[in-house]
């Protein structure tokens, strides 16, 4: 479960200061599909890169499964990351010289896995994400959707429990969009918890549940059964 | 472990192109670096023999016999230095009661003669005498004509409170003072040869060294080397411009070595820089997967390490040849006597402090980059 109590986020330059989250409380169940939608700086990424562990919080207080975030050093929360979470990028995050295998591979290799059982587990998430058969291609080679699926790939090679999605088909055509959705909902049918952050409603309404902000803050959250 | 050389082959390879280009600058830089620092050391080494040599031969006795350094000797003691086997001290003592220590003593078959630092005692030394008339010093009586007879510098007369007709006693012989001469004209007709002065406390000066050299770094080492020990050492100006070249010598050496480690700070700044501004992104991905600083640190350090491991070898061959060619210059051109030897215990001490700035450049950049902070780099990278 993941758990923010009272957590605001300021930006401080200088004399100016900006609040991005403003005393958010918010609980997202283990196997719980969430959209957070909002307007262009309303915060949805910065809260995700806080749940992610990728920013740090003014105040309040994070925990995931039980673990106090603010308690855990750097090494601490790379580990947590590497073994917890996977992201999902609108932009990939791929390294383009590297091959899709090789893509997929990297948060196994970080984790300390090589060899056979990598080649197993990588050839099972390829056939997942319908990436198989370009395995060798480097990524630079292959086209918006597929960076996307092998993103996709690479963020659950490690089998976390939460995927962090960020504008995932925000580059993408309506067909490559359609498909990565498709995969993420298959995700949460295999129990992972999903946090997208999207502006497309119709995206959105593929969650469980959806997370409306607005100047930092809440302003919605509604279940998709409520409506 | 395993993990850094996974990573670390992967950048290899992405990045060898760059890698290698490097690799070649940080080659020539060193290997500039090694001629230049092998030159500074050979040429210490090579006169470093020939120097203890000079030193063996001298003997330094005191009046005080507890004592443990030279610098001791000239706090408390009277200093006598003296070429073994070659000249010993004596005293002259005037019929008045007076006495003057020379400083050196030499028997050359019939000829002897007495030197010191303020003044000239001659005795039986026809020869010079000869030579002082041509000169036309300015001598008051009149120059010595036999063995039994003696004149002095008009310094050491001074000092004995002499006059003319005074006897004058030497070791066990006893002569008579017949003339006074001007010790400064006699200066300017003195001979080659380096002069050491050992003073104490400034003013009083007990003994002198006459040492009888080339010019060569031999003299400017002993030079140094007495300098060094608390002797206040003076030269002739004949050899002023030489040593000032010697000194200007190594000092521009040292100025180069410094210029040319600068150099490959540089190099390796714009190396790293280069480096982790277009690996920014991956970077973040390796970071957004988990992996910790310290082994990103420890995957980019590793190709610093493995490119200064190329460089250092092929910069100690190229240093020794560089150095080799330096030093067969001089011997054509200045006949000097040093050789090039291959310095091997550079290489690891070079390579260790290149690698110590490297990391420190490494974690200076990575904090300027803000690398640190994952978020802002997905930020920026969004």
């Amino acid at each position: 479960m993941i758990k923010l109590n009272d957590l605001t986020k300021k930006y401080i330059n200088g004399s100016n200061e900006f609040t991005a989250l403003k005393n958010i409380n918010l609980e997202i169940n283990d196997n719980e599909f969430v959209a957070i939608v909002g307007k262009s700086g309303s915060g949805k990424t910065t809260l995700l890169n806080i749940i992610g562990t990728l920013d740090n919080f003014t105040s309040g207080s994070l925990t995931i499964d039980d673990i106090d975030i603010v308690s855990l050093n750097n090494n601490k929360i790379s580990a947590f990351r590497n073994e917890k979470l996977g992201f999902v990028f609108q932009n990939f995050y791929l390294e383009p010289e590297y091959t899709v295998y090789e893509n997929i591979e990297l948060p196994l290799i970080i984790a300390g896995s090589f060899g056979k059982q990598n080649e197993d587990k990588i050839n099972d998430i390829a056939k997942q994400v319908d990436i198989n058969s370009k395995l060798k291609n480097k990524v630079k080679t292959l086209s918006g959707g597929e960076c996307q699926r092998v993103a996709i790939a690479r963020a659950i090679v490690n089998s976390p429990e939460i995927i962090l999605a960020d504008e995932p088909c925000g580059n993408l055509d309506l067909e490559n969009s359609a498909k990565v959705m498709e995969i993420l909902k298959n995700l949460h049918k295999q129990g992972k918890t999903i946090i997208l952050v999207t502006h497309d409603l119709e995206d959105a309404k593929l969650a469980d549940r959806i997370i409306t902000l607005s100047d930092g803050e809440i302003v919605l959250d509604e279940k998709i059964s409520e409506r | 472990m395993k993990k850094i050389f996974w990573l670390f082959k992967k950048e290899i390879k992405t990045l060898y192109k760059f890698i290698v280009l490097i690799t070649i600058i940080i080659t020539l830089f060193l290997s500039a670096l090694f001629g230049v620092t092998n030159i500074l050391i050979d040429y210490s080494k090579n006169f470093k023999t020939t120097l203890n040599e000079d030193l063996n031969g001298l003997e330094f006795e005191v009046a005080n016999s507890n004592y443990s350094s030279l610098q001791t000797y000239c706090e408390n003691a009277v200093v006598r230095a003296k070429l073994k086997n070659y000249t010993h001290t004596t005293k002259l003592e005037c019929s008045n009661g007076n006495y003057f220590d020379t400083d050196q003593f030499e028997q050359k078959e019939e000829v002897t003669y007495l030197k010191s630092y303020n003044g000239v005692v001659l005795y039986s030394y026809e020869h010079f005498a000869n030579k002082l008339k041509e000169q036309n010093i300015n001598l008051e009586g009149s120059w010595h004509k036999g063995k039994n007879q003696i004149v002095l510098s008009d310094i050491v007369a001074e000092q004995l409170q002499a006059k003319i007709g005074d006897s004058i006693k030497i070791l066990d012989n006893t002569f008579l003072l017949v003339g006074i001469f001007d010790f400064d004209l006699l200066n300017q007709i003195d001979y080659h040869g380096a002069y050491y002065y050992l003073s104490f406390d400034n003013e009083k000066v007990f003994d002198t060294m006459n040492v009888s050299m080339s010019e060569s770094y031999d003299t400017y080492k002993l030079f140094n080397k007495l300098k060094g020990k608390g002797f206040e050492v003076t030269f002739f100006s004949m050899y002023a411009q030489y040593f000032e070249n010697v000194r200007l010598m190594e000092m521009v050496l040292v100025i180069f070595a410094i210029i040319i480690f600068i150099g490959i700070m540089i190099v390796l700044y714009s190396f790293i820089s280069i480096i982790l501004m277009n690996r920014k992104n991956y970077i973040c991905q390796l970071k957004l997967l988990g992996l910790k600083e310290k082994d990103i640190f420890a995957v980019y350090m590793s190709i610093i390490v493995l490119l200064l491991i190329v460089s250092v070898i092929f910069a100690t061959f190229i240093g020794y040849f560089f150095n080799s060619y330096i030093m067969s210059l001089c011997v054509k051109l200045f006949d000097m006597k040093i050789k090039a030897s291959l310095n091997f215990y550079l290489s690891p001490i070079i390579f260790v402090v290149t690698c110590l700035f490297a990391g420190l450049i490494y974690m200076f950049i990575n904090k300027k980059l803000k690398n640190k902070m994952v978020a802002q780099l997905v930020k920026e990278q969004l």
